[in-house]
């Protein structure tokens, strides 16, 4: 008990994530009416409008799109779902330390389980992006083929790329608050480099070039690939990020293991 | 089994006291001198099995730092501390309770932290609702509880579950008579268990009661180690020199002297333990109290009315006496002796004024000195023996 790091017995780490999960949870979604929907209602809403916008208004067509009364909003939303999970793990780690201050100053805790909690609890907005998108492919009368099966892969490096940038975003926000602040601004910039509004090869070389080295693009592609052209996700993105993900885990478990006995004194 | 429970080997502890600009600015530039607060400069000691240790000190001498220390939330910045076995803490009232869940829920909750299953908790459930003492609340959302109330459920979560190593941070001092009680009986017996506990506490009696031996921190050293009553007492001489030194520079602007043209001059006035000797600004109870004025006056002064007024510091008058004295030509030095410290713990004026026989105020002269906190209090200052000296 005396030193719960990440070397303390596996049930009793999984014990622990349990309880937090469910605490945080139960937090963030029961008391409110709408629960969960109101970590995706906002983006569902910027959704319409860029469907809106861009079907109606500039009567734009993505060369992918085959016109369809709900494609775009379709293709927009197979690759928002990731994401909006994204960024609400994110977010969530990010303030992970300073929310849970009393934990860290008071009891003998892995605190690297409060971003993995955050992290873990972001399936939670990805479940509901997800149904809104069978609601939508439903009532459009389009379906997904067998590359569903490859749903929970892409999942796991959906998260574990969020784990990646969330312990680092956790540790280092308990010593610059500013970054709560920043965090908004950063994730407008992000998906301006990732492929979700528009396609990769849609879009001037120079991006592109940055879409190809942003791991998140291959998540993003591979939910489209699932929900929108019911092909394949490419095994060789998936491998990369997959990569990407657990080389950024292990850096960010060696700064937050580095830095989190500095944090007591800060949050 | 006598082996040590906690072994701490000179341990430091620093601070950075960076205020957020500064510390972004220090980023920004790459390494400006880093400001630090040492909390802890070197500090050992070994707690054997089954000890209750108090620590001591005044503010910020590093005591809380050393059981956050000790509870490995936090790291020595040098030096090493070693625990045997499982540590459960209350460092802070409340720690880490759920206030939008009831009491109850947070048993499990918090149990879980701590390490516990579910169902050692459905089992330890009713123990703990029943030493929390809180009837309907425990069903009741935490944010309704009063502070004591949340220490009072905090502390017998913590104290529940199986441990080797208790630390307690003020804890015991929030909690009403009763419930100070059962934590005492409970810590009891837990030492006979076996276990360790650390207390920290400013209720200096309840430390002196409670523990096998009293470590002092003293601005982050160790001040004293030992026998409970020689250690408290070592603490609270030095505490009283410095809460001394502090009412000097405090009183030092109330005190004034005032003539009113009449060739008498109140030169000195202040509060004594014996005639003779060094001001004394704050008293304990039971001391020699002695008022001591020095008077000068241009001619000689007989049948002058000299009076001599305590007021509390709220302003309600405690004591009043008076008497005829002669002044000499020159000074004259005036000795009150008012027996022993009877005055409840506050701050206090002596006021001394002198007036002519045709009622023409001459001179006054006011001090003021505080008495120190003490357990048990004289309910009024009563003074029989008043006894006014004079000499030339």
């Amino acid at each position: 008990m005396v030193a719960v790091g990440l070397g303390a017995p596996p049930r009793r780490l999984a014990r622990l994530l349990r309880i937090q999960l469910r605490q945080e949870l139960q937090l963030r979604y029961v008391g409110s009416v709408a629960g969960v929907y109101w970590s995706v209602i906002n983006p569902l809403v910027q959704v319409l409008i860029y469907v809106v916008l861009v079907t109606f208004i500039l009567k734009a067509r993505i060369s992918a799109t085959s016109g369809g009364k709900f494609d775009y909003a379709i293709f927009v939303l197979a690759g928002m779902s990731p994401w909006l999970a994204i960024q609400d793990g994110l977010n969530n780690s990010a303030s992970s330390l300073v929310r849970h201050a009393s934990i860290v100053k008071n009891v003998v805790f892995p605190l690297e389980l409060l971003p993995v909690t955050a992290v873990v609890a972001s399936i939670a907005p990805l479940l509901v992006s997800l149904i809104t998108l069978g609601c939508l492919l439903g009532g459009s009368g389009r379906s997904v083929g067998a590359s569903l099966v490859t749903l929970p892969l892409l999942v796991v490096v959906q998260l574990l790329l969020t784990l990646g940038f969330g312990l680092f975003l956790a540790i280092v926000t308990a010593f610059l608050r500013d970054l709560q602040f920043i965090l908004p601004v950063a994730f407008q910039v992000v998906l301006l480099f990732t492929p979700i509004l528009y396609l990769a090869k849609d879009v001037p070389h120079p991006i592109a070039q940055i879409m190809r080295v942003n791991p998140l693009t291959y998540v993003v592609e591979g939910y489209r690939e699932v929900f929108y052209s019911q092909g394949w996700p490419s095994p060789l993105g998936l491998a990369y990020a997959t990569l990407f993900g657990l080389l950024l885990v292990g850096l960010g478990l060696v700064v937050f293991r580095r830095l989190k006995g500095y944090a007591e004194a800060l949050v | 089994m006598t082996e040590a429970a906690i072994l701490a080997r000179s341990v430091h502890k620093t601070y950075g006291a960076l205020t957020f600009e500064r510390r972004l600015r220090r980023i920004v530039s790459g390494g400006s001198p880093r400001a630090q607060v040492h909390a802890l400069r070197g500090v050992s000691f070994d707690v054997p099995r089954g000890e209750v240790l108090g620590l001591v000190g005044s503010n910020g001498a590093g005591k809380s730092t050393l059981l956050r220390l000790i509870a490995g939330v936090s790291k020595p910045t040098n030096g090493s501390i070693a625990v045997h076995g499982n540590v459960h803490a209350v460092l802070e009232i409340a720690t880490g309770l759920l206030l939008d869940r009831t009491g109850r829920e947070n048993i499990h909750y918090m149990g879980g932290l701590y390490g516990a299953t579910a169902e050692e908790l459905r089992e330890r459930e009713p123990a703990i609702v029943e030493f929390a003492g809180l009837g309907a609340f425990i069903d009741h959302p935490v944010r309704a509880y009063s502070s004591g109330m949340r220490s009072r459920l905090a502390f017998s979560i913590v104290t529940s579950g199986e441990f080797d190593v208790l630390l307690i941070d003020e804890a015991l001092s929030v909690g009403d008579v009763g419930f100070a009680l059962r934590c005492r009986q409970r810590i009891r017996e837990l030492c006979r268990r076996g276990a360790t506990v650390v207390l920290v506490s400013h209720a200096l009696e309840s430390i002196r009661e409670m523990c096998d031996r009293v470590i002092w921190l003293h601005e982050g050293r160790i001040g004293g180690d030992g026998d409970p009553d020689e250690v408290v007492e070592a603490y609270r001489a030095v505490a009283h020199e410095q809460a001394q030194r502090e009412y000097a520079r405090r009183f030092a602007l109330l005190a004034k002297t005032s003539r009113h043209g009449s060739g008498v001059d109140i030169r000195r006035l202040v509060g004594t333990t014996a005639p003779g000797a060094a001001a004394t600004h704050l008293f304990r109870l039971d001391e020699p109290f002695v008022i001591e004025a020095s008077v000068s006056s241009r001619v000689m002064f007989d049948r002058v009315r000299a009076e001599l007024e305590l007021l509390r510091g709220d302003g309600v008058l405690v004591f009043r006496d008076e008497q005829t004295v002669s002044l000499a030509e020159g000074e004259t030095a005036l000795v009150i002796s008012l027996g022993s410290m009877r005055l409840g713990r506050f701050t206090y004026r002596a006021r001394l004024s002198l007036t002519a026989p045709d009622g023409a105020p001459l001179a006054l002269g006011e001090t003021a000195f505080a008495v120190e906190d003490h357990v048990h209090a004289y309910n009024s200052a009563y003074y029989q023996e008043v006894e006014w000296s004079l000499s030339a």
